[in-house]
């Protein structure tokens, strides 16, 4: 029995993209009609009842954000969908852009109906420059919607006003993190802005901000239509399904939908075919390069927010990489170090520096010239890293580091003399 | 377009300040569009790069100063300041290519291009370089050939890819 569910996947594959015809056939925008009828705070009460936390990795409630959005006044309001999607193993919102566009937007505008203005809110889906191949089809749909009235002056009648555009990225992962991403659309260099204020009070152009996820915007028109079959699945904690990508060493790498509570093993073993060597598997890496590293003894672990906790692990981007007995530990840390000091803005002094001196240390790994001392720095610079960088990538980067540092403590001193 | 009286920049680089003019009249001379506009005149440089003149010449046209059309041409590493070869293969450095060990895939085009990565071979027909993790993991080791994604890389298929770019230099 397939243990993937479709729900947030409904019409992949079933559904024309770039259609929105065949869309509104399947039930499309039904979910927007619906709400357009109701109060936003019964939207709202919808979505804390599913207990919908924010799906790029950072697991805040999206109720509370929208509750936000809704009670800062202002006449004209942004509204972002966050494509930018870098973490690496993860390319979940890749298939949501590329087989549920419409989706993507209805959740849009129901969040700009819910949190929105009175005249013309701006709506932003930044999408990164690696999906440039997706611009086309997401402006498309854009361009249908407008056509049909779901975009544009009183909305179905709502009094909602919108004009949303595609903006591309150009290769830089600190660009997901929010308030670079708000620079970057902006036309300026991806650099976090200083919080406060908080981009659901100062935003895009200044205006009060909602943002979201690309896969939050998508599970949003399904739970507003009907949210029967969404909350039958997952754990009394974790409701619902979250859409994974699983790669690296196994035989079916893809992206899945999967009820919260199933086990890493079953993902790894049942969903995506198992290791595609003769080896033994070695860890896992969840939530994308920034996310923990987990040994394959604990793999019996549920995937859910309270069970991957118990752990301590986040269920982050919702990324799975799978690594054999093959892979060094070392180069793992390399490619991990390497990414992130390409990707360091360069704004705060413990990222810059602590990811130079973390591809310093690791070279020196490579060439066998790393001893105790450098350890202890390596140690040191994470922990400054992890508590006094300035935004979520120098302060969540330490986490692959110090799990692996946890669970293969003899492999990674045996690189130390 | 927008075009200030006795302009000195367009004089000198009468060509380039049609092309970015006409790339800056699509998107529309507004700030919010000068990534997007930077990566459009980068893709009408023969040498896939945005040069110093044309940086001028967006600062110019847009109003913004050159320092800020510098700042964020440098700041993304889709936007190049350095002239690059015909054909820009991009090797993932990522996780998931990492574990489908991409470093056997590096070997092997070093060997096919004859460049080391992180070069441009002297004909300027080939840049390769690694770049940061693209979304394409399920199809890891990957990488990308002028933008597009080429993925379940094998030395066969990478010798095969090298000989038709080199045919379609030829064709040229």
């Amino acid at each position: 029995m397939s243990k993937t569910v479709s729900v947030i996947s409904k019409n992949f594959y079933s559904v024309n993209p770039d259609s929105i015809d065949e869309y509104i056939a399947t039930g499309g925008f039904e979910g927007l009609k619906k709400a357009v009828s109701m109060k936003p705070e019964k939207i709202i009460n919808i979505l804390d009842r599913s207990d919908l936390q924010g799906r790029g990795g950072a697991a805040f409630s999206v109720a509370k954000k929208w509750t936000h959005a809704l009670r800062v006044p202002a006449p004209v309001k942004g509204v972002m969908c966050n494509a930018d999607e870098g973490e690496p193993g993860t390319f979940k919102d890749r298939a949501l852009l590329e087989h549920n566009p419409f989706g993507v937007i209805e959740g849009m505008i129901i969040g700009a109906y819910v949190g929105g203005g009175s005249q013309m809110n701006r709506a932003r889906i930044y999408i990164r420059e690696e999906y440039s191949y997706l611009h086309d089809r997401m402006r498309n749909a854009i361009r249908q919607a407008e056509e049909r009235g779901f975009l544009g002056k009183n909305i179905l009648g709502s009094g909602l006003n919108m004009e949303m555009n595609v903006v591309s990225g150009a290769g830089a992962y600190v660009c997901g993190e929010s308030s670079a991403l708000l620079e970057s659309t902006e036309g300026k260099a991806g650099r976090p802005r200083i919080k406060p204020p908080r981009l659901n009070n100062v935003g895009l152009y200044n205006l009060p901000t909602l943002l979201n996820n690309v896969e939050s915007y998508s599970i949003v028109p399904i739970l507003v239509r009907d949210d029967s079959e969404y909350r039958s699945y997952g754990t009394h904690r974790s409701i619902g399904t979250k859409m994974i990508s699983v790669s690296g060493k196994v035989n079916k790498p893809g992206v899945y939908e999967i009820p919260f509570g199933i086990t890493i093993k079953e993902v790894v073993y049942d969903i995506a075919g198992g290791l595609n060597s003769d080896r033994l598997l070695k860890f896992v890496q969840i939530g994308g390069a920034s996310g923990a590293i987990v040994p394959a003894s604990q793999i019996d672990t549920p995937i859910s927010y309270e069970g991957l906790a118990e752990i301590g692990v986040a269920v982050g981007s919702g990324a799975i990489v799978v690594a054999d007995e093959s892979n060094s530990m070392l180069d793992y840390f390399e490619s991990l170090a390497h990414f992130f000091a390409h990707e360091s803005c360069g704004k705060c002094t413990p990222c810059r520096e602590g990811n130079r001196q973390l591809v310093r240390i690791v070279e020196l790994m490579k060439s066998g010239n790393a001893t105790s001392a450098d350890f202890k720095r390596l140690s040191g610079i994470l922990k400054h890293m992890k508590g006094s960088s300035f935004c979520g990538l120098g302060k969540t980067e330490p986490a692959p580091f110090l799990s692996a540092i946890k669970h293969f403590e003899d492999e990674i001193k045996g690189y130390f003399k | 377009m927008l075009k200030p009286l006795k302009s000195k920049v367009e004089e000198k680089y009468q060509e380039l300040y049609e092309t970015v003019g006409s790339v800056i009249d699509k998107w529309g001379n507004s700030r919010d569009n000068l990534i997007a506009i930077l990566l459009n005149v980068q893709s009408k440089s023969s040498r896939n790069f945005v040069s110093k003149e044309a940086m001028l010449v967006v600062s110019e046209i847009m109003g913004i100063s050159a320092q800020e059309v510098y700042e964020v041409a440098t700041f993304y590493h889709a936007i190049a300041t350095e002239p690059r070869g015909r054909f820009l293969v991009q090797l993932c450095q990522g996780t998931s290519c990492t574990v489908n060990k991409a470093v056997n895939v590096k070997d092997a085009l070093e060997a096919e291009i004859g460049i080391k990565i992180g070069s441009t071979t002297p004909d300027g027909m080939f840049t390769f370089e690694y770049t940061p993790c693209f979304g394409a993991c399920d199809v890891s080791p990957a990488m990308r050939l002028n933008g597009k994604v080429v993925g379940n890389l094998t030395q066969e298929k990478i010798k095969q890819i090298i000989i038709e770019c080199r045919e379609v230099a030829e064709n040229e």
